[in-house]
């Protein structure tokens, strides 16, 4: 009896204990919790069919996460929201999270503008060296910055072989799948009539991206060891734009074309053309049923290669520890393998884990859309791309000796050379 | 061929050999200037297989209508319709109302460093809007007027376009008529609104159109500065059909011809008055 | 003596009366402009003069670290070759698409400023073009210009048995091509305000001068023509400041390719202030672009102000 009065007793004492706790818990809290629900903003540049699956995982996590209120405001292009978040960054109200392009966040770090994801990672809320891993390499390798992860990335896409499937069946062609299959199938596609062509085997579309994705199935790299200099002049670089340039002058099996392929492939005037997993959705409204697309890992001739792009998710610092914790909650959820693997599913991108990759969703999914099977296996070689904030200006640099030597202005040497000279003196001014 | 074109009315009645050179020649002019924007209304009405196709498809094989519905229900357009008309009505109405103050400083009254400033006021159109942009950004943000009507409406109350095509105007009328309204005792707010305001109608009508485009066709500054779609303007509806992986040009194209329509209808019937103009001016002397 | 004092005196209160009269009007201009100018101040005078400040920055704006580099963004311009390049490709475009414009919206203002059966119409065809929004009209001049003979243009050069061309993606061809979007998207609004203009010479100028039998081109000559200047001389000004500061149609058309051969001053402060983060050279170029501008605005007041007829 006693023992049993004093077991309360003790129990009481535990409670008063308890209590205390709780008391001082909620004294640390109590800022946020007078003020309601932590409430952030999320800004990206999502359009189209992107935003409902946006909007809809959102709803999702808020519903999961009583006292956590995300806003996911669209902010127009990723042009518009860059500088829109140059513009709050200097007015002092940024976002709590948005995102990001690798080299917008070099030069967001170098402003202390936004807090590394590491931190969380690390912290209560954070992830196993396990969950780490599995994010996908280079993904990982690309949102860390001097041994740091900055970013986690977010929206990711790589570039793919797009192809006419109809038309390969009906000449009984396999897909290509190094440089001289693609000469030879594009050769079998291209059609002349009345002395003129009416469908080319391929394009070439003279822009960075075009030449990058050769570089790289040949071999090349974009950067030397150590990142001061350019290596894309290297002879892998120079055979990568010669072949470009081959193929509309030697081969005469594409043709060059400035815009987006997708109208022409549409048309039947072209056959095959690169470009990424997003860019499906336009194929198919293109085509518009009148044939069936399909997918592949990008030719290759050296080892087989992609570009991987797109956004990261960036926690501004400007925002509170109750907010930036929030953010941290939320981009978990984004990234997580459900978070990414229905984000996968809904748009057409690339999940950024693992285990999304393996999981059981994306096999049941992909028995039924098996146009989505050329990208998961493109991850295993996928790359990205430096994460400099002269990369952009690097970028245009090449995209003027793409033009240079597709348009007989100089030979591809000549231009890759010179386009390196320009970039290794941007690289040399980096501020290190 | 008259090139002032003032004929007396019992020369107009009569089919002249002018009259059908001037609607050849307008006729084939009309056809080139139309020819781009009749390639965007028929893809906004032709059904998705025709709108790629090899040879090019000229006339829809039916009218695709559902492109419109589809482009209508992608963003929430009837509200980007309302914010849009708000703006570009009460910026105009503001627009006219500042620059008939200034132009008339400008144009007819007389004060020192008057030229100076005139060719200052030219100059805030001659640094490009892109290094603007982030210190009015902070401006608006220290206002407190980030996704507000006053954020979109406020900075485009001056033009300066504006101001000096109405100057253009105002300095075109005869000082006899101010002279003759001063010793009447007319006050120049007075003279302002009994005289020059009626003598430029067509001048008023011009800035009005143009500055109600203007407004209506912003994109840049209207995105910047709002957040939510209950704040955003029309042309931002049209940015989900472009994106940085293809465009859609069936719904594109239906978009940009829906949204447009009320700058053409207010076109439409407001070109009429460059014809009773010329009756008003005709009564000046 | 008395008299010259008396004399002097009343001249001195006339003038006093004629210095508060003065003072009257400048303080009732005051009023007239203050509205605007009050507008354009904090909006445009004051981020202008920001703009100046942040050009003397190594700066991107967000970075706490501002660096004060005096005027070496502006001697780094000099020898900066894609911006000079930028900067004639600009004034090419601004000569070739004013020059073109006006006279083609003269005209079109003319034939238009009559009265003809469906007027209304013809009239709002010019003007459709300038109404139509920029990202669906480029979509259209690229389907148009599309650099093989799948191209909507070269099918009809086909037509008439000449061989395709690459337009926007030729370096000698972008250029004109660009010029011709330009037009064409500007003529309607050059056109209503050369109408406006027609619409304030009195009628009563072309009815004397026809009595007394004066040709068509000499009513044009003497009377529109000269009648018109105000309006004339707005248009190329305000036309010329425009075309110079051209960024979205290359944005949207071509990116400022072939060769950067379609790339402008505007396009390149963007370029540098957003993309590669350097807004202190950003609001170099953009004080290079003004004083340009200012400099040709004060040329052509030099030569045409004088010829411009205002009162009658």
């Amino acid at each position: 009896m006693w023992r049993d009065i004093e077991g309360v007793q003790v129990m009481g004492r535990r409670w008063n204990i308890w209590w205390a706790v709780l008391a001082g818990a909620l004294l640390v809290l109590e800022p946020a919790l007078a003020a309601g629900p932590v409430t952030i903003t999320f800004w990206h540049g999502m359009s189209g069919v992107l935003q409902p699956a946006v909007n809809e995982l959102t709803e999702d996590f808020n519903r999961l996460n009583p006292g956590i209120v995300v806003t996911a405001q669209y902010q127009g292009t990723y042009g518009a929201l860059n500088q829109k978040l140059i513009a709050a960054v200097a007015a002092g109200n940024p976002p709590t999270v948005s995102q990001v392009f690798g080299n917008w966040t070099d030069q967001l770090i170098r402003a202390g503008a936004i807090v590394p994801v590491e931190k969380f990672i690390r912290g209560p809320e954070g992830l196993s060296e396990e969950e780490v891993n599995d994010i996908l390499p280079p993904l990982r390798q690309a949102n860390t910055f001097n041994g740091v992860m900055w970013t986690m990335p977010f929206n990711k896409s790589l570039y793919l072989l797009f192809y006419n499937a109809d038309l390969l069946r009906e000449q009984n062609l396999k897909v290509p799948q190094t440089w001289d299959d693609l000469v030879a199938t594009a050769r079998a596609l291209t059609r002349e009539e009345g002395g003129r062509v009416v469908r080319y085997g391929f394009v070439v579309r003279p822009t960075t991206d075009y030449f990058l994705t050769m570089l790289l199935t040949n071999g090349g790299d974009f950067l030397a060891p150590g990142a001061r200099e350019v290596a894309f002049h290297s002879p892998a670089g120079v055979e990568a734009l010669q072949f470009l340039v081959d193929l509309v002058a030697t081969h005469k099996v594409a043709y060059v074309l400035p815009g987006f392929a997708d109208a022409d492939f549409g048309a039947g005037k072209v056959a095959m053309y690169f470009a990424t997993n997003p860019g499906l959705a336009f194929a198919r409204a293109a085509v518009a049923g009148r044939f069936t697309i399909g997918l592949a890992p990008l030719p290759y001739r050296k080892k087989r290669a992609t570009i991987l792009t797109g956004t990261d998710l960036a926690i501004l610092a400007r925002a509170t520890p109750e907010q930036q914790a929030a953010a941290w909650k939320y981009i978990k959820f984004l990234t997580g393998t459900t978070g990414t693997t229905r984000w996968s599913l809904r748009t057409f991108y690339m999940p950024v884990r693992r285990s999304a990759v393996e999981s059981t969703l994306m096999k049941v999914y992909l028995r039924d859309n098996p146009l989505h099977k050329a990208g998961l296996d493109s991850l295993a070689f996928a790359r990205s791309e430096p994460a400099l904030a002269e990369w952009q200006e690097i970028r245009d640099i090449i995209q003027d000796a793409v033009e240079e030597a597709i348009l007989g202005k100089k030979t591809a040497a000549q231009a890759l050379g010179d386009a390196a000279t320009r970039a290794n003196r941007l690289l040399a001014q980096r501020p290190r | 061929m008259t090139p002032g074109a003032r004929q007396v009315p019992r020369h107009r009645r009569r089919i002249s050999p002018a009259n059908l050179a001037a609607h050849a020649v307008l006729l084939v002019g009309s056809a080139a200037m139309l020819l781009p924007y009749y390639l965007m209304v028929v893809t906004s009405l032709k059904p998705l297989q025709e709108i790629f196709t090899d040879p090019f498809t000229w006339i829809p094989s039916r009218l695709a209508w559902e492109n419109y519905v589809d482009a209508w229900n992608h963003a929430p357009f009837a509200r980007y319709f309302l914010n849009s008309a708000i703006i570009a009505v009460s910026e105009t109405a503001g627009v006219l109302v500042t620059s008939a103050l200034a132009a008339y400083a400008f144009s007819r009254m007389r004060f020192a460093g008057r030229e100076t400033l005139f060719l200052l006021f030219l100059g805030t159109l001659m640094v490009p809007g892109e290094v603007q942009l982030v210190p009015n950004y902070i401006t608006i943000t220290r206002l407190g007027w980030l996704n507000t009507y006053a954020a979109l409406i406020v900075p485009w109350l001056a033009s300066v376009f504006g101001i000096f095509f109405l100057r253009q105007h105002f300095a075109t009328i005869p000082q006899e008529l101010q002279d003759a309204a001063t010793l009447d005792g007319a006050s120049h707010l007075t003279f302002l609104r009994r005289v020059v305001v009626p003598l430029s109608t067509p001048a008023f009508i011009t800035v009005a159109v143009l500055t109600f485009l203007g407004s209506w066709n912003a994109l840049t500054w209207p995105l910047i500065v709002t957040n939510t779609p209950e704040m955003r303007p029309i042309m931002v509806g049209l940015l989900a059909f472009s994106s940085e992986w293809g465009t859609q040009p069936r719904l594109l194209m239906a978009a940009a011809t829906f949204a447009v329509l009320p700058v053409l209808a207010l076109f439409f019937i407001l070109q009429r008055y460059f014809v009773e103009g010329i009756a008003r001016a005709g009564l000046r002397f | 003596m008395a008299t010259t004092s008396a004399l002097s005196a009343r001249l001195r209160a006339s003038e006093r009366s004629r210095r508060v009269r003065r003072l009257a009007e400048h303080l009732e201009a005051m009023a007239f402009l203050l509205p605007a100018t009050a507008v354009l101040a904090v909006f445009h005078f004051f981020p202008i003069g920001y703009a100046f400040y942040i050009s003397l920055l190594r700066w991107n704006l967000i970075d706490p670290r501002r660096v004060f580099v005096g005027l070496d963004n502006y001697r780094q311009l000099l020898a900066d070759e894609k911006f000079l390049t930028a900067l004639a490709n600009t004034t090419y475009f601004a000569l070739a698409s004013v020059g073109l414009a006006l006279p083609l919206a003269l005209g079109c203002a003319l034939l238009l400023n009559r009265r003809l059966a469906g007027i209304s119409w013809y009239r709002t065809a010019f003007f459709i073009p300038s109404v139509t929004p920029l990202a669906a009209a480029a979509m259209v001049w690229q389907w148009l210009y599309h650099p093989d003979q799948f191209g909507l243009l070269n099918v009809l050069l086909r037509a008439v048995g000449l061989p395709p061309q690459r337009w926007l993606l030729d370096p000698v061809q972008a250029m004109p091509a660009m010029v011709v979007v330009a037009v064409w998207s500007t003529l309607g609004r050059d056109m209503v305000i050369f109408l406006a203009g027609l619409q304030a010479i009195p009628a009563e100028y072309y009815e004397a001068a026809q009595i007394d039998g004066a040709s068509s081109w000499q009513l044009f000559r003497h009377i529109t023509l000269p009648l018109l200047s105000p309006t004339t001389y707005f248009l190329l000004i305000i036309s010329m400041i425009g075309a110079f500061k051209v960024f979205a149609l290359p944005l949207f058309l071509t990116g400022g390719g072939p060769l950067n051969r379609t790339f402008t001053v505007v396009y390149s402060i963007y370029q540098q202030g957003f993309q590669y983060f350097r807004m202190g050279y950003a609001a170099a170029q953009a004080y290079t672009l003004f004083v340009i501008i200012l400099l040709l605005t004060l040329l052509q007041r030099r030569l045409l102000a004088a010829r411009v007829h205002y009162e009658r």
